[in-house]
């Protein structure tokens, strides 16, 4: 009711100014016209009132503008973000697809053929390459749901899990289709957090450290030298500076150069056997406690030990805002103070990351001999 | 001087009506393109979700041919025909997960997906001509699937129509 009469009156207004407008001349003739001063008093300025209307309508206009503008933007940066995390998660999904669809396995019960491990001390992932800071990624219960527990009575989930403070460490033998005769290789696949920008870091001049996707794969002939065993320590690292060489023979400690996606802050892997009526039994997390699996022995072993038939594999990958949001709070110096809505930093840091990420599972049938 | 008087006045207010009417229309078109990048967008995550589900396709038949056994299974599973209808069903979540058979050999309750999750309809069918015609005395089935979406909206009451639903096809073996 209000809107109509402003609108009535608002009419009134621009049909009393108009006919006024339309009908004044403009100016009319230069120096020396014996007209123009005639003319000058004919042309007046613009009322207060006209300006007012004028004002108005420019704003009604501008703020039309801005909402459109600003609806436009927010559902580019939304679909470049989607687009952007999905392109990343669909290239380490499909490399570790390949890898695991070709995993190798010889049940010789002496050499372990796929690991996993889930780390919750920040000083064991030192050898990892992994950055620490007095606010990261927080190593108490609040990441460590690599079971989570049952909803309304249906079967846990794998969106739901968090795995830890490292996620998952996966390694094992594959058969790496790029060597020639596709000859066994070991490879690995990890998260760690430290700087992405190469060598330029420095005290003055300190890059950006993220969570870090990585896959770093053992060259055949350093396989073959090494052996089997990928929870060997030949395969480790005793320092804390990332490899230099992409052919290193490490599946601990990564060089950048095989960095598959940015802002990758969890990474969970569940494995399965099928039994006897083809139905999937998850062997590894056993329950909310399980933080390792070895394979290496022969499928009548214990579910600890066996080789899987499927994987679930799982990664969530921080926005573009959440990025930002999470390096604002572990490298902010408490720029950005918690809101008193969370009882603890790890509440905040899981509820900001829960916000502002997208999950991306798949699973993976491994078809590589498992007797 | 009347020509010089003309070229410098005012616009008139059918000028004006024209050029806010112009500019009104340009908003309208940019507002009404707004929903259609939206759904663009979610399409297209979607469809990169369906890319990726042939692995769980393959581990729920496998599932069905251990438990029922293969030549059942192939059997259950409707010959192609022209249009494609009433294939064997499949169904998962937006994220790709718990894909598996409602009607034929369903896993346990706890495994299942309630109704406003089941967002992903797969439906297969055996080839109907050679070379990928099903033979009994092979030891591979191939089928074709077909992955619509959405299904099933939360809080529809029935599920919805196949005309409106995106789609995409690709092909599966099963080894015996």
């Amino acid at each position: 009711m209000k809107t109509s009469i402003l609108l009535l009156r608002l009419l009134r207004i621009l049909r009393e100014t108009l006919p006024e407008c339309i009908s004044r001349e403009g100016y009319e003739g230069g120096e020396g016209n014996p007209s123009r001063m005639s003319s000058l008093q004919n042309s007046r300025a613009f009322t207060l009132l006209e300006l007012l209307v004028a004002a108005v309508i420019t704003l009604l206009l501008a703020g039309l503008m801005l909402s459109v503008t600003t609806g436009t933007l927010t559902l580019w940066h939304r679909t470049q973000d989607n687009f952007s995390s999905s392109t990343q998660a669909r290239l380490g999904l499909d490399l570790l697809e390949r890898d695991l669809q070709a995993g190798v396995f010889r049940a010789d019960g002496v050499n372990t053929w796929l690991a996993v491990d889930v780390t919750n001390t920040p000083s064991a992932l030192l050898n990892h390459g992994w950055q620490s800071a007095s606010f990261m990624k927080p190593t108490t219960s609040e990441s460590q749901r690599v079971l989570p527990a049952s909803v309304n009575g249906l079967d846990p989930v794998l969106t739901d899990a968090r795995f830890g403070f490292s996620g998952a460490w996966l390694r094992f033998i594959t058969t790496n289709v790029e060597a020639n005769g596709s000859l066994p290789c070991a490879v690995a696949y990890q998260i760690a957090r430290r700087p992405v920008s190469g060598p330029n870091n420095s005290a003055t001049n300190p890059a950006q450290v993220r969570y870090t996707f990585f896959r770093s794969a053992v060259a055949a002939d350093a396989t073959f030298a090494t052996g089997n065993d990928v929870i060997a320590a030949a395969y480790g690292s005793g320092s804390s500076a990332p490899s230099v060489a992409r052919s290193a023979a490490t599946l601990t400690n990564p060089p950048l150069s095989d960095a598959l996606a940015v802002n990758v802050v969890d990474f969970c892997v569940w494995l399965y056997v099928r039994d006897s009526m083809g139905v999937l039994r998850r062997i590894f997390p056993f329950d909310n406690l399980s933080r390792s699996h070895t394979a290496r022995d022969a499928g009548s072993a214990s579910d600890p030990n066996r080789y899987p038939e499927v994987a679930d594999v799982m990664l969530r990958i921080l926005t573009n805002e959440g990025a930002r949001l999470i390096d604002a709070m572990e490298q902010g110096n408490g720029a950005i103070g918690r809101p008193p809505e969370f009882s603890n930093d790890a509440e905040w840091w899981w509820a900001v990351v829960e916000a502002n990420s997208r999950v991306y599972t798949r699973r993976i049938e491994i078809r590589g001999p498992t007797t | 001087m009347n020509r010089m008087a003309n070229s410098f006045r005012a616009f008139s207010l059918i000028e004006v009506i024209i050029a806010v009417g112009v500019f009104a229309v340009a908003v309208v078109v940019i507002l009404a393109l707004l929903p259609s990048l939206s759904r663009a967008a979610a399409d297209s995550a979607d469809t990169l979700v369906t890319q990726s589900f042939s692995d769980s396709i393959q581990v729920e038949l496998t599932r069905l041919a251990t438990s029922g056994g293969f030549d059942a299974l192939a059997n259950r599973i409707p010959e192609m025909s022209a249009p494609l209808v009433d294939g064997m069903d499949l169904i998962a979540a937006r994220d790709g997960r718990r894909l598996y058979s409602p009607n034929y050999l369903p896993p346990s309750v706890a495994g299942q997906l309630p109704e406003a999750e089941r967002y992903f309809l797969t439906e297969i069918w055996r080839f109907s001509a050679p070379p990928l015609r099903f033979d009994p005395t092979a030891a591979v089935l191939p089928v074709y699937v077909r992955v619509s979406w959405p299904y099933w909206n939360p809080g529809a009451t029935s599920a919805t129509p196949s005309s409106v639903r995106s789609q995409h096809t690709f092909v599966v073996s099963l080894r015996r």
